[in-house]
């Protein structure tokens, strides 16, 4: 004998089915971006000659801006982005450079190297960085991204595989 | 027309409604207070219209999103004053929205039996400042990124869900097609809804408990059509006045295109979001989500229970003085901080449209503009066709000239008068193909003159390059010319300036079996320079 109270409750708990079905379907689609991607393409990326980088190297020129062109993927297509990076010295390194993400750790505005105050300085909340990338003052919490550099047969080539991350 | 009104009544009892809407009793003491809300209302039908007309003509790309909306702005009809009207109304919403707010906390109208509809009102305060941080992106220009990749990265800071909720926000790692579909998307479909939804309750509620009226004393009362419905259509009809004043005199802003990559673009979010980008300035390191989250966290909270913390009986300032005062300080927070977020914001950056932005005009008449520099025009009919620093007597207004002397004899007149063609010049090519463009300037002088001397230099330069190389034989400019070759426009976000001067230098290398030659004869600056003016044409 089907009484009201259970047939209540079945028909209750096959409405929240279906709309379940239907939200878990929209909820999915929404936190698609949380699944990653393995990167479409070598992570190495040309960035010049390293002849070019030798006053750099020897530590006579200030870093170097540089625009690098990757791939990245962008909801429903891939698109070529152009990105900035600033090559600086780095002893430790094989190649004797490093380069530094330019964009803020703090909110992503993007950094810029000023001659006058020999730092990287950010235009939205006042964050500033050493030629090394590490906080100076300001909000940012952590040092900018440092990507390493290696050369191969004469050019630089950027490991931009951190970026992804 | 009675028969119409029975059936109305008798089938859905319109009159009815109309009756129990039109009598509610509504206060007579500060009666024009009352009108902040309708005001917000007002705006807010503003927007739903002026949105709608133009989603017509936006596309949530990133390809043509500044595209369209440059499209919107400048050439299709009504266009400037309906993005005007939605600009504008943003924040005439925010404005309304929080003396209305203002007005309900002094007069302690939130207390009981009301907590509810303060509560649906702080959320439609939220889903209004959702309006304008998914709106202000669509554009895609310099501002709308920039601001955005500061606000994704906001909740970024949070722990443990922070870098999530980010990502779902942007729809990826970084800002770009897919961020741009998905705020498209809450702007015009999920806000909406929400919008209506809640201000139905807030009206609804409204109804049911009645109007508040005064905090103490008598309370005398009127129905609310015609008396209040009178103040708060005048309202409503000033501030419709107001943004249509607006809309036509300061056009909204639209920026250049978006560049993630610019390094002297100091990005500065819209003026309502001023007071929280300012207060992020004061959180270091650790602390960071103190600015980001819990402190615009805990006042909102703060802010929605209100009606709960507030537990006194009486409604009258004096009795509440402890609540106003944490209000007050509260508010002058706000404002000081909005005073030296705005004080921060460096002047460049809020020009209206970008000269740069406006189309360019037709080559052909930058090529004569050149061709009239490069002949001497000048020296007898002063730069722009107006009189200049040359004696008097010869000075003749070019207008006069194109009137007088027409066709031929206007031809026979330049090649007599111009400046003689220095020997440098290449022997076999025709000195005088110039010619038409020439004449064709002249023709423009009279309205567009003033206008060209504004233009950029390698807008200048580029479109005379343009059309001393006749690139029309083969390709369409602003609809006109051969159709061996692409048409020349929509070339924005295909391609950019390295691309297509490499291209003019080589094309073949670029587009296998391009039939175009090869234009590397001509110096780098100046290509660029045409680069420049193809890439300003819509």
């Amino acid at each position: 004998m089907v009484t009201r109270r259970t047939f209540a409750l079945a028909a209750i708990g096959t409405a929240l089915a279906a709309a379940s079905a239907v939200s878990g379907a929209v909820l999915a689609f929404v936190l698609g971006p949380l699944r990653r991607r393995a990167p479409q393409e070598p992570a190495l990326l040309d960035v010049g000659p390293a002849s070019a980088f030798e006053a750099l190297r020897a530590g006579a020129s200030p870093p170097e801006e540089v625009f690098v062109e990757r791939a990245v993927e962008d909801g429903y297509m891939t698109r070529r982005v152009k990105e900035r990076f600033a090559i600086v010295r780095d002893g430790r390194a094989a190649s004797g450079l490093a380069a530094l993400a330019t964009t803020c750790s703090h909110l992503g505005c993007g950094v810029s190297w000023d001659r006058g105050r020999n730092a990287f300085l950010c235009p939205c909340h006042g964050g500033v960085y050493g030629p090394d990338g590490a906080v100076l003052a300001g909000p940012p919490p952590r040092p900018l991204t440092r990507l390493p550099l290696v050369v191969i047969g004469g050019r630089v080539q950027l490991d931009a595989s951190a970026l992804d991350a | 027309m009675k028969r119409l009104f029975e059936f109305l009544e008798s089938r859905a009892s319109l009159s009815s409604l109309w009756r129990a809407f039109a009598d509610e009793p509504v206060s007579v003491r500060r009666a024009w207070f009352f009108t902040l809300g309708s005001a917000a209302l007002v705006a807010l039908l503003v927007q739903f219209a002026t949105g709608f007309a133009l989603a017509l003509a936006y596309a949530p790309t990133p390809d043509h999103a500044w595209e369209s909306v440059k499209a919107i702005q400048t050439r299709l009809p009504a266009g400037a004053l309906v993005r005007g009207f939605h600009h504008w109304g943003a924040s005439a919403i925010v404005v309304f929205a929080v003396l209305h707010l203002a007005r309900t906390f002094l007069f302690g109208a939130y207390l009981k039996p009301r907590e509810l509809n303060w509560l649906v009102g702080v959320a439609l305060l939220l889903v209004i400042l959702a309006f304008g941080f998914t709106g202000y992106l669509l554009p895609w220009d310099q501002k709308a990124y920039w601001a955005t990749v500061v606000g994704t990265r906001v909740p970024a800071a949070l722990p443990v869900v922070g870098p999530a909720a980010s990502r779902v926000m942007a729809g990826g790692a970084m800002v770009g097609a897919a961020t741009l579909t998905r705020f498209y998307a809450v702007h015009v479909v999920l806000l909406p809804i929400l919008t209506l939804g809640l201000v139905a309750a807030h009206l609804l509620l409204l109804r049911k408990h009645g109007h508040a009226g005064p905090t103490s004393g008598p309370d005398q009362r009127q129905p609310f059509f015609p008396y209040q419905a009178a103040r708060d259509a005048a309202v409503g009809l000033a501030l419709v006045i107001l943004l249509l004043w607006l809309a036509a005199r300061h056009p909204a802003p639209l920026e250049r295109l978006a560049d993630p990559t610019d390094t002297s673009y100091v990005p500065r979010p819209e003026w309502y979001f001023l007071p929280l980008f300012q207060l992020l300035k004061f959180f270091k390191g650790p602390f960071e989500p103190i600015g980001t989250a819990v402190l615009p966290g805990v006042s909102m909270l703060l802010l929605a229970l209100v009606p709960w913390l507030d537990r006194g009986a009486s409604r009258r300032p004096r009795d509440r003085r402890r609540v106003l005062a944490v209000g007050g300080a509260g508010a002058i927070l706000l404002l000081g901080l909005l005073y030296f977020g705005a004080l921060d914001t460096p002047k460049g950056n809020v020009s209206g449209l970008d000269p740069a932005s406006q189309p360019p005009p037709d080559a052909r008449l930058l090529g004569g503009l050149a061709s009239y520099d490069r002949r001497g025009c000048a020296s007898c009919h002063g730069t722009d066709g107006r009189p200049g620093a040359a004696p008097a007597a010869r000075t003749i207004t070019l207008a006069a000239r194109g009137h007088a002397l027409l066709g031929e004899a206007l031809a026979a007149h330049v090649k007599e008068k111009s400046v003689k063609a220095p020997a440098t010049e290449e022997g076999g090519e025709n000195l005088d193909k110039d010619i038409p463009s020439l004449l064709a300037y002249v023709e423009a002088l009279g309205k567009d003159g003033p206008r060209f001397s504004a233009l950029p230099q390698p807008i200048r330069v580029g479109g005379a390059a343009i059309d001393r190389e006749d690139c029309r034989q083969c390709h369409q400019l602003y609809g006109e010319g051969g159709r061996k070759g692409p048409a020349l426009q929509h070339l924005l976000g295909k391609r950019d300036r390295d691309w297509l001067v490499a291209h003019f230098k080589e094309p073949k290398k670029l587009v296998p079996g391009s039939k175009m030659p090869s234009f590397r004869f001509l110096q780098d600056a100046e290509l660029a320079a045409m680069s420049d003016y193809l890439l300003a044409v819509p």
